[in-house]
């Protein structure tokens, strides 16, 4: 019975606030509207952002599972005794939160030979490295449970050479795990705030620093693409339950804070 | 070694082939290492070497000094309360939950729970803040409805303001909450019934059982959990800023502050302050590595 009542008060206290950004939303003089949704449709800048915010989590993924996959298959294969160290450079990001990292980035990046603040590349490049833990994560649970040495030996004693097997047995084989770490960098992209106020601002501005901006003059439309930024991070959680169901063993993505 | 391989071509040759195979290696490995090193160790390096540059030039611990006064040291303060207070009520609700849902009576909902912890875990920073507002808000409905039912006002009768510390407790420990549970439910998975069942037919009473055998299990991977929780929130920074406005005093809102502003821009004290802070979340990372590794023997 007690153990009813707390899971209840949890789903309670989790729930009251996304009651109240709804309501505040969908009423308007106790009248049901979609008027401030619609808003976003005649949006010009709406759509510019959001394609800003589309484009940096299209870079984000490529470049993040990438790396990581291709890095982390050719230190299985080829310099195994490098695996604790990449184990623990993937895990590092964890240790440095947004701000220290913008702190670290602005210093560096904005003057010659690198002038890069302001710029969408930067953004992405940031942002790849948030992605390098669950990255990691994803391929290496991947290589452990799909037995890959075997796999890859057993395709190099039919001749294959390197690159063929790691992107006709190795990827393939990896795909459920590519696509949970390709969904939590998705997910992070679309709500981050941190490393987008500081190293871009206005210069290219993102959705969830517009959707900011917005609430001071227009609360409702402010809070409306704030509903919309809770469907993007639900539809993304969700996908990621689904691929992670066939990708066991997956951690959860934490750097929106 | 020299002298030999030149006058015998063959072992020469299985030598350049080892260099050129270690040379190969590194090749594959240089584009993840050049990316982390400018993009991670390097953006770190910056903020400490910053941090011990002296302003008139040369080394020097001015910066710490400098971020040692009051309202920095009260930052601090407020940081880690504010982190530590959040991590506990979510550890212990958390716990509740996770317990309820691997072991007790809502063994059956499981899966419902944590679909619905993958998504709330995930709701935070400016949106999670917007929510907050529209419902503890001055106007948000659960202010108006507590005057309409208790005709007392939060606001002006009880003082409350979801733009105070107070608030961003609340705030905070809504993230906190789910991913706690994510992380509590294997570990209170892993305290097996049966360990129960042969505990009482050897006699153990509840309290026997929880001494010996349920508070040893579960104390390692809940320790960590609560320290990955505290440097969950000690790094937050998107929540605070939306709901601060600058009132509230914390080591990421003074280090914005200092980056951003134009008369404020003082890159060598947030430096100092950044390794501050780096140090903190380093130490509690520790501590849920630590207990990690412990915890991995009774989880599957």
């Amino acid at each position: 019975m007690i153990q009813r009542l707390v899971v209840a008060l949890f789903f309670l206290y989790l729930l009251l606030p996304l009651s109240g950004i709804l309501g505040f939303t969908l009423l308007d003089g106790g009248r049901l509207t979609l008027a401030h949704y619609r808003q976003s449709l005649g949006d010009g800048e709406f759509g510019a952002y959001m394609a800003h915010s589309l484009v940096l989590a299209a870079g984000t993924v490529v470049l993040g599972v990438s790396l990581m996959t291709f890095t982390t298959f050719w230190v299985h294969t080829r310099a195994r005794a490098l695996k604790p160290l990449l184990e623990l450079t993937a895990f590092l990001p964890f240790v440095v939160p947004a701000v220290t990292l913008a702190l670290g980035l602005i210093q560096l990046y904005s003057h010659p030979p690198l002038a890069l603040t302001g710029t969408a590349a930067l953004l992405v490049l940031a942002y790849t490295v948030l992605t390098l833990p669950f990255a990691y994560r994803a391929v290496e649970n991947g290589l452990a449970a799909v037995d890959s040495r075997t796999l890859s030996e057993a395709a190099q004693s039919l001749g294959a050479g390197w690159w063929r097997r790691f992107l006709t047995v190795i990827v393939p084989n990896l795909w459920p795990g590519i696509t949970s770490a390709a969904l939590l960098g998705f997910a992070l992209v679309m709500g981050e705030f941190t490393l987008a106020l500081f190293l871009v601002g206005s210069a290219y501005e993102t959705y969830p620093l517009y959707l900011n901006q917005v609430w001071r003059t227009d609360p409702k439309y402010g809070a409306a693409l704030a509903v919309l930024s809770f469907l993007i991070t639900w539809a993304s959680s969700v996908a990621i339950l689904w691929a992670s169901r066939r990708a066991p063993g997956q951690m959860q993505g934490a750097a929106l804070r | 070694m020299n002298t030999v391989a030149i006058r015998r071509p063959g072992m020469h040759a299985a030598r350049r082939g080892q260099v050129m195979r270690l040379f190969g290696t590194a090749a594959g490995l240089a584009p993840f290492a050049v990316f982390v090193t400018l993009f991670l160790i390097l953006p770190v390096a910056q903020m400490v070497a910053g941090a011990f540059a002296s302003p008139g030039g040369g080394a020097g611990l001015d910066n710490f000094r400098r971020a040692l006064a009051p309202q920095y040291l009260e930052a601090f303060r407020t940081s880690v309360a504010l982190s530590v207070e959040t991590a506990l009520v979510g550890a212990v609700a958390g716990t509740a939950v996770a317990y309820a849902v691997a072991q007790g009576e809502l063994r059956h909902r499981r899966t419902l729970v944590i679909t619905f912890c993958t998504v709330t875990s995930n709701f935070a920073g400016v949106p999670l803040a917007f929510a907050f507002i529209t419902t503890l808000g001055v106007v948000g409905w659960v202010t108006v409805a507590f005057q309409a039912v208790f005709h007392v006002s939060l606001y002006n009768d009880l003082g409350f303001t979801i733009y105070s510390y107070l608030g961003l407790v609340l705030v905070y420990t809504y993230f906190q909450l789910p991913l706690m549970v994510l992380l509590a439910v294997p570990a209170c998975a892993a305290l097996r019934r049966e360990w129960q069942e042969a505990a009482r037919n050897l006699g153990a009473g509840a309290w026997r059982f929880w001494r010996d055998i349920g508070v040893p299990v579960l104390a390692p991977p809940l320790i960590g959990a609560t320290a990955l929780l505290f440097a969950n929130a000690f790094g937050a920074y998107a929540t605070a800023y939306s709901l601060s406005s600058g009132a509230i005093n914390l080591v990421p809102l003074r280090i914005g502050t200092l980056i951003n502003g134009d008369v404020s821009f003082d890159a060598g004290l947030a430096n100092a302050l950044g390794v501050g802070m780096t140090v903190v979340i380093a130490a509690a990372i520790l501590v849920y590595q630590a207990a990690n590794r412990r915890a991995r023997r009774w989880m599957r």
